[in-house]
């Protein structure tokens, strides 16, 4: 019985029309490559301010560098994002990026000249870190590896979190192509 | 508190504090310690910002709007109302009273589609003004059929005028890799969907079950409440709760499908506003997804795809029993 209400739902799943958004997904190449700075870091303080016009709020995400994986040596950088809060007045952005004091993140970040660097295509460029319960060691969920054509799959269990030292790897990886 | 500045977190933070006592993924915001829906209490008043883009003008820009209002005007299970109130020359993304939409350049956006955004007084929670900038940098269509290559304008505005509305991301969706790595959408179940998939399609252009049920729960028509049924449960893994799995409740008469998140730590999740009657529930983690469209923290994504041991009614105005999900380490 159990197996009918599976095949439902695929068969509910397969006839789905197509249909479409608001981000436009980068590959993980696309995501080394285009990105200036890719960096380890833990967030250190976060706060809103007024856009240079005033015509509204972004926040600035101040980063201890735990490791940089491309582009910076510096041990603290400072990043901007849409949205924030100055006194009773939020500026909230659905889908956008958000960091809290001590977050840990791989962060992909594009230069903008002058002004802070943002994150790469938007919240493409933040992987989040997390410790593994048992041996709190860091741990990265990595990007989809599937054949072209191939649906990805969730909650394929090929597909685990990877040890941070390999995603740095991975990261390398593209940038040793590019050279 | 749990963010300083940080807390637009609103958004998507419903999570940690909130009880999932209404259900679907809406957008909230700080009052008090607690967490609000972001609703409007009044008709969404708006403006059209009279700039252009490369393929469409200002009069083409405010007819994909009118129609994607329109559209979401037309559920019957809700009470959505927008006023359009005119042109005007101010951009969208402008603090000053107003509700506009229009374009922007956003060279550093250079794969956003569009944006809203919000200006909250979170004193008392209510909206000041909101705003939903769709990006010049792209060549939109706006043909009827959709012209191949271009992203189709009254779809992105469907979505923005969701989030508008109050909705955050569905992650009812699925997406294979392309020759060239990048990822394209195959199928998704609700125009809230975050990823844009290959543009030229116009398909998007109509509402899905999931996006029906969540502006139901947020503006509900009178006898919505009794007439519709709702899920509850939780998500456990290794006896504890596992926040962010994700829910999904398929009706296998009509093949409707709802998500929604377990939104606290407890694993609590729920889903209002579904068709009464028996439905097949499944968890899966959102790992195919930027987990930041969704969540502004981690979450716990190793665990295997799993469905309820049993098919769950969603009883005419009331929920289930709470139903327990165990999900596996991968």
């Amino acid at each position: 019985m159990r197996l009918s209400f599976l095949v439902a739902l695929l068969v509910a799943l397969a006839v789905l029309p197509v249909r479409a958004i608001t981000v436009v997904p980068l590959s993980f190449e696309e995501l080394v490559r285009q990105s200036s700075t890719v960096i380890y870091a833990r967030v250190v303080d976060v706060r809103g301010q007024w856009t240079d016009d005033r015509r509204s709020i972004d926040s600035l995400v101040t980063v201890e560098v735990i490791k940089g994986l491309k582009g910076t040596s510096a041990s603290e950088l400072t990043i901007t994002v849409p949205g924030g809060q100055i006194g009773r007045y939020l500026n909230l952005l659905p889908g956008a990026p958000t960091f809290a004091r001590g977050d840990l993140a791989v962060l992909f970040l594009t230069a903008r000249g002058a002004r802070l660097p943002v994150t790469t295509g938007f919240t493409q460029g933040v992987y989040r870190v997390t410790r593994d319960s048992a041996s709190g060691a860091a741990l990265v969920t990595p990007p989809a590896v599937e054949p072209a054509g191939k649906p990805i799959v969730r909650g394929d269990a090929r597909r685990k979190p990877v040890s941070l030292t390999a995603f740095e790897s991975a990261v390398r990886a593209v940038q040793d192509g590019a050279r | 508190m749990r963010r300083a500045a940080g807390i637009l977190v609103g958004a998507l933070v419903i999570a940690a504090t909130a009880s999932p006592a209404g259900a679907y993924l809406k957008l909230g915001a700080p009052v008090d310690g607690r967490v609000v829906d972001v609703t409007w209490r009044a008709p969404i008043r708006y403006f059209v910002s009279d700039a252009v883009a490369s393929t469409v003008s200002a009069s083409e820009l405010n007819g994909a709007v009118a129609r994607a209002s329109a559209t979401w005007q037309g559920v019957s299970s809700a009470t959505v109302r927008f006023e359009f109130q005119g042109m005007t020359a101010a951009p969208p993304g402008m603090v000053d009273g107003r509700t506009t939409l229009g374009f922007l350049d956003r060279p550093e956006l250079d794969r956003v589609l569009g944006a809203t955004s919000f200006l909250i007084d979170t004193s008392n929670g209510a909206i000041v003004e909101a705003d939903v900038f769709f990006n010049a940098r792209f060549a939109w269509s706006v043909s009827p059929q959709g012209t191949p290559g271009r992203p189709d304008l009254e779809s992105v505005a469907l979505h923005e005028l969701g989030h508008l509305l109050g909705l955050s991301h569905s992650a009812l969706g699925e997406t294979e890799l392309t020759g060239t790595g990048g990822r394209r959408v195959i199928a998704t179940g609700s125009v809230m969907f975050p990823i844009a998939m290959s543009a030229g399609t116009i398909a998007d252009r109509v509402l899905q079950a999931d996006d029906i049920a969540g502006i139901s729960d947020l503006y509900p028509a009178a006898g919505q409440v009794t007439s519709t049924g709702g899920l509850t449960g939780r998500v456990t893994k290794n006896g504890s709760g596992l926040l962010g799995a994700h829910v999904v409740a398929l009706n296998p008469e009509t093949g409707a499908m709802v998500g929604n998140f377990a939104l606290n730590a407890n694993g609590e999740f729920a889903i209002a506003r579904l068709e009464p009657g028996p439905y097949i529930i499944r968890v899966e983690p959102l790992d195919d997804a930027e987990v930041d469209s969704f969540f502004s923290t981690a979450i716990d994504v190793d665990f295997r795809v799993t469905y309820a041991p049993r098919m769950v009614v969603a009883p005419r105005g009331g929920s289930s029993a709470p139903v327990e999900i165990k999900v596996l380490p991968k």
